[in-house]
């Protein structure tokens, strides 16, 4: 078994009409309160509160009893339902049942109306009719919606439930006592204000403090280390781009994204493995959005504050290079033990440092998700504040993919390298974590974001690439792979003018660089806008469709075939 | 000597990006069904549309076919394949009047796609069935067919032999049939769609599509209704290369339905 905690977070993003927004709250006295969708079950009772505030080891009882059992058929089925009320504007509030059930849910309800609620806890459809009123109320079942329905209206929303085959049941109604009365078998069991419930929770001061061992970690850096004594250089980068392509960190995810459904719903105008995905939104005008989720754990491990910010930068950098513009941040942060004074201070490091970088760049946190106590036997994972960015493209026939496919195109870096290794994909393929990430400037990334933009409208680029993990090595890697294309590289000047070596240019993981792919026509133009922002930019190269190689000259050439075969094998051979 | 023209008479510029829709091809009405549980009815609607037809949503629940002159039974996981993948959408009561429709003389022209191919063999108007794929796991690709009947309702616009480019996506795509059920589909021309570059889930025979006698009914596991619109289609076709997310070759099997029905 592999150590450590694995971590799995998903972004869900929808689209709606303002006008078409409901709101979770219950309001207007008499108004009925429904339950609806799946039967409330011994599933999940606890769940948020064991999930989120437990570590994990073997000396322990399983906690698989508090995970929920999820079926994306009644999911997909009340989804379909709750759109047709919507449609009908059936419902005058509406709630998910997520963490804490149905306490959670009729608390946020009464709190966030004008009254207070009063509701029958019999009347609950049941799975298991053993369960307890207690584990009723805490039971975390999945696929069940609780509404707030005008008595008008009752009879178009039984149509609709049984139109979807949905079972419901009326559970009580709006009152105007203020107060929340839950009842079970003729006994009053809750009689609260719903606000001391949903809104005055406990505020928990955990102590925190940066660990001791911060310091030396952040002296250890990568360029002289034990694990740097053999640095390839000339006809050796050849191999060190191969194996750098095949670490799991950067190896082809293809493995994985074929096995899910890209083409649904036939709104999907770019996907895996760009730098952003790419959804229509309106057939009409073609306005869509821009999707990437972005975060290295290492440089976090690093420097909390620098990382979080760096996880930002990444990710605003995807969507801009994607062509379209930063429209808002959700967040998962991702820690270990808050109990323990050194992770919390991870945790508190990288809350303020994505809250810094979000004001600066002018993106709003739409809100977000915190997932603590990802450890195993002491050992926390690296902190990991997973940034996603949604940016918005007005057409997205303009959205610009990862890779060249024009012969004869000009290829050009923006931005500038330094020796930034520490944290790197090289340094962690040599065994290496130590030192400080790459440094974050996030005027820089705006400037660059808008430029990308701008190019993108005007049609000034046809490929771009931002470089991240793996640095330049790896972007212009992907860019060859994308359509199988290859190309000339030379380096030579760019190493001069950024005083590093060739070694240092490609795996250095320096922050607002992006590869971009130039029409001859309109070369002039581009460098234009470089010159007038005062963006630092270099002629690097050309495609060439006829090689079938990536070619850094005077250095070493790889044919693409070769990088291909690297590139694609590495999680077929882990998982078959 | 120039004349002042009126405003109905200024010449306008025309946009000639979007094909002339002919207007004999919008009065055919093409039903597509929604099952609980269905995921690409959207799709196969706006496949239908851009083919120049009028697509009709079609409810499992209802038992009229609201006049429709064409069925498409959609991909998606109607009943969550609970039991096996369209064994209980084969009983909704809108099929009953599907089946009936598809074998009388009137021959309605039927297209199950994926899970609606599923529905098709389970309801017996297909023969065999569909089983998980040999690797058991869940596909997604750009996947290459040749058209090894071009005279069925759905194919007719393709030539004899051609290679077609549309996204496969499935979990239960392995068709699967008894040796005699092969052999006849094999002598009677019956197999629609073949894979070609590689059998990706096991099919026996990599038979991707099959046909009824009649060719009104139609089957085939990947998804014409994924690749009819560029810049959201495939990112390959079966002529060569195309721009990314270019590949159109699936809206055929729409346009020919809709150029059958009005001959």
């Amino acid at each position: 078994m592999l150590p450590g905690n694995p971590l799995v977070n998903a972004l869900a993003v929808g689209v709606m009409r303002h006008e078409d927004i409901r709101l979770a709250n219950a309001s207007g006295t008499g108004n009925k309160v429904v339950l609806f969708g799946a039967r409330t079950g011994g599933d999940g009772i606890g769940g948020a509160s064991v999930l989120a505030s437990e570590s994990f080891d073997d000396s322990k009882p399983s906690k698989r009893p508090a995970v929920q059992v999820g079926d994306p058929f009644a999911e997909k089925v009340l989804i379909e339902c709750c759109l047709e009320l919507f449609k009908g504007s059936l419902v005058e509030g509406i709630q998910d049942l997520g963490a804490a059930g149905i306490s959670c849910a009729t608390s946020e309800l009464a709190s966030n109306g004008d009254g207070g609620m009063r509701v029958d806890l019999t009347k609950v459809l049941l799975r298991d009719p053993t369960l307890t009123p207690g584990e009723i109320l805490m039971s975390e079942s999945q696929e069940r919606m609780m509404a707030v329905v005008t008595p008008e209206k009752v009879e178009a929303f039984e149509a609709v439930m049984a139109k979807w085959d949905v079972e419901y049941s009326w559970i009580g109604e709006v009152t105007d006592t203020g107060r929340l009365v839950i009842d079970y078998q003729g006994e009053v069991i809750v009689d609260v204000d719903p606000r001391t419930v949903a809104h005055d929770g406990p505020v928990y001061e955990r102590p925190y403090a940066r660990p001791e061992s911060q310091d030396q970690l952040q002296a250890n850096h990568f360029t002289g280390s034990p694990e740097d004594a053999s640095r390839p250089s000339g006809a050796e980068l050849r191999q060190a781009v191969l194996e750098l392509m095949a670490s799991p960190n950067l190896c082809s995810k293809d493995w994985v994204t074929s096995q899910y459904d890209r083409y649904v719903q036939g709104n999907t105008a770019m996907a895996m493995p760009d730098d952003a995905g790419v959804i229509r939104v309106d057939q009409e005008t073609g306005l869509g959005v821009a999707l990437s989720t972005d975060c290295n754990g290492r440089y976090a491990r690093l420097d909390p504050y620098a990382g979080a910010q760096l996880a930002l930068a990444q990710a605003y950098r995807n969507v801009t290079t994607a062509g379209a513009r930063p429209a808002a941040v959700s967040d998962c942060l991702n820690f270990g033990s808050p109990e323990d004074p050194d992770i919390m201070w991870q945790f508190a490091e990288a809350v303020r440092g994505l809250s810094d970088g979000c004001q600066e760049l002018g993106v709003p946190v739409t809100g977000g998700n915190v997932s603590l106590y990802n450890q195993t036997g002491g050992v926390a994972i690296n902190p990991t504040p997973v940034v996603a960015l949604m940016g918005v493209l007005d057409d997205v026939a303009r959205r610009t993919p990862s890779g060249w496919r024009e012969d004869g195109q000009a290829i050009y870096l923006l931005g500038e390298t330094a020796d930034e290794l520490d944290g790197s994909e090289w340094a962690r393929v040599r065994g290496h974590l130590g030192g400080q990430p790459p440094k974050v400037d996030l005027k820089k990334e705006r400037t660059l974001g808008d430029m990308l933009v701008n190019m993108s409208r005007d049609g000034m680029i046809d490929a771009a690439h931002d470089v991240s993990e793996g640095g330049l090595a790896a972007t212009l890697s992907e860019m060859a792979l994308r359509f199988g294309v290859g190309a000339r590289i030379g380096l030579g000047e760019v190493a001069e003018r950024d005083g590093v070596d060739t070694f240092t240019l490609l795996f250095s993981e320096s922050q607002g660089r992006t590869v971009v792919a130039v029409p001859r026509s309109e070369e002039v133009r581009f460098k234009d806008m470089c010159t007038v922002r005062n963006y630092p930019f270099a002629r690097i190269g050309v495609v060439d469709a006829e090689s079938g190689a990536l070619d850094v000259q005077g250095e070493f050439s790889v044919d693409l075939e070769a990088l291909r075969e690297a590139h694609s094998s590495t999680l077929p051979k882990y998982f078959g | 000597m120039a004349q002042n023209l009126t405003a109905e008479q200024t010449p306008l510029i025309a946009d000639l990006s979007q094909p002339a829709p002919i207007a004999a091809l919008q009065d055919v009405r093409v039903g597509v069904v929604t099952f609980p549980g269905t995921l690409d009815d959207r799709d196969a609607m706006r496949a239908v549309e851009i083919a120049g037809g009028t697509a009709v949503p079609l409810w499992y629940a209802d038992e009229n076919l609201q006049n429709v002159d064409a069925v498409i039974l959609p991909g998606g996981f109607s009943y969550g394949d609970y039991l096996r993948a369209g064994a209980i959408a084969r009983f909704a009561p809108l099929m009953d009047k599907i089946i009936d429709a598809a074998n009388s003389d009137a021959a309605l022209p039927v297209l199950g796609i994926c899970n609606g191919f599923q529905v098709l063999t389970e309801s017996h108007l297909l023969p065999g069935s569909m089983i998980k794929n040999e690797q058991l796991k869940f596909i997604c690709r750009d996947q290459g067919l040749r058209i090894e009947n071009a005279e069925t309702a759905w194919t007719a616009r393709y030539e004899q032999g051609q290679t077609i480019v549309v996204p496969l996506k499935n979990q239960d795509g392995q068709y699967v049939a008894d040796q005699r059920t092969l052999d006849e589909l094999g002598a009677e021309n019956r197999v629609a769609f073949r894979y070609v570059g590689g059998n990706p889930n096991g099919s026996r025979n990599d038979i991707a599509g099959i046909t009824n006698a009649r060719g009104n009914v139609v089957g085939l596991m990947p998804h014409p209704e994924h690749a009819v619109e560029p810049g959201f289609g495939a990112d390959f076709s079966g002529a060569g290369d195309v721009d990314m997310r270019h590949g159109t070759d699936g809206l055929d099997i729409f346009v020919s339905l809709l150029e059958r029905l009005t001959r």
